[in-house]
């Protein structure tokens, strides 16, 4: 199991390309073969990951790991996160730190870019079918997508900080729902 | 990339590292881009351990490799400031507190899970964190789907994300391919229009057709 928990993360690392949010798909794809989580508890990890400061993807391989099998569990897949980045970075330090001015290089990461948004802008379309904001009740619904509307207008329009969105919303959710 | 250090000074460096990546670390709120401003003022401006322009060259590094760019900026500027024992160090230090915080978090919702506030509070944050995801990609939009050509691959990826159940990592793959596709064609095109226009013998300018490659390559 923390075998398992390590080498999925180990992988994940080597790929998580765009870093963050664009890993949630790739995560979740992972978590769901592996019966770790369902998807709806999945949504709970995002959401706590997201409201942690730190990287989304580290965050979350840190929550699924306890979930999974505890501190040791959590401690297992971030180390397996983590390893990846330590590796290619030093060899990119050492070896191939002018590979990045090869041009076919620079193509296939300009071809990736629109590929990690679309993962980017899945993962919100996914965690939005799967936190059951679409066939919840009416209440619950129409005050997600409430929140969900003045949040992102509050991000685009005011830059508002992540932080003052998170507590924002989550003092909005006690005074709905309590 | 050549750390910088001698064995004299190493160890007293790599405190240094650990103790500015540590304080950096818990402001890497929203995760990747937000820390730049931060990483850049404590490691240029404050520490003057590296020149602004070879951060901006770190930075661009480090975006494109796998992981999480906070992380590889810190692996970077590690290495070179102290060698591979500063990269373990500063990576250790930046994802060590975050780790403990998402730690505390756990406990803290496995405790509280039953209470009703907790609940009713991450309900209404649920919404929040799908809107700042929307808005990492909305974000994204001003950069990357500058051409026809990404725009293609950006629906091309929701339809494959949308209606296959294919592992994600094959849209990345797609996505690659497509980049060294439209990379090759437009070198193509630029070979032969800079052939075309010769018609006449009297001026078969071979040099000319190497110019253009050249510069279209290196574009």
């Amino acid at each position: 199991m923390l075998w398992d928990l390590f080498w999925t993360f180990f992988k994940l690392g080597f790929v998580s390309f765009g870093g963050g949010y664009a890993m949630i798909p790739l995560i979740e794809h992972e978590v769901l073969q592996h019966n770790w989580m369902t998807a709806a508890e999945f949504t709970d990890a995002v959401t706590l990951a997201g409201m942690a400061p730190g990287s989304v993807a580290m965050n979350s391989a840190v929550y699924i790991g306890y979930a999974a099998s505890g501190w040791i569990g959590s401690a297992a897949a971030s180390i397996g996160i983590v390893l990846p980045s330590i590796i290619l970075m030093f060899l990119v330090a050492t070896l191939f730190y002018r590979m990045y001015h090869n041009h076919w290089v620079q193509a296939a990461l300009d071809g990736m870019k629109p590929a990690v948004m679309a993962l980017i802008a899945y993962a919100a379309f996914n965690m939005a079918m799967h936190s059951g904001l679409w066939n919840g009740y009416a209440r619950y619904t129409w005050f997600s997508i409430g929140i969900f509307a003045v949040m992102l207008f509050a991000l685009i329009r005011w830059k508002m900080h992540p932080i003052a969105v998170i507590l924002i919303s989550g003092i909005a959710g006690i005074v709905l729902y309590v | 990339m050549q750390p910088s250090a001698t064995l004299f000074n190493k160890s007293q460096l790599c405190l240094q590292l650990f103790l500015s990546f540590i304080k950096i670390s818990p402001s890497t709120f929203g995760g990747g881009y937000a820390i730049l401003p931060v990483i850049h003022r404590e490691i240029t401006d404050r520490r003057g351990w590296i020149t602004p322009n070879e951060m901006h060259e770190i930075t661009a590094i480090a975006g494109a490799t796998p992981g999480g760019v906070a992380i590889n900026i810190a692996a970077l500027v590690g290495y070179r400031i102290a060698g591979i024992g500063g990269l373990l160090t500063s990576v250790a230090a930046i994802s060590l507190p975050t780790v403990m915080i998402m730690l505390v978090l756990c406990t803290l919702v496995a405790v509280y899970r039953d209470s009703a506030v907790i609940e009713a509070a991450l309900l209404g944050i649920q919404p929040a964190i799908i809107a700042l995801i929307a808005y990492a990609a909305i974000r994204m939009r001003k950069d990357v789907l500058r051409s026809r050509m990404a725009w293609m691959t950006f629906g091309g990826s929701c339809i494959l994300l949308l209606w296959t159940s294919l592992n994600p990592l094959v849209v990345i793959g797609c996505g690659m391919i497509a980049g060294c596709l439209v990379h090759y064609l437009q070198w193509k095109r630029a070979v032969s229009q800079a052939v075309q226009p010769i018609p006449s013998p009297s001026n078969p300018s071979p040099a000319k057709v190497r110019d253009v490659k050249i510069t279209k390559m290196t574009s």
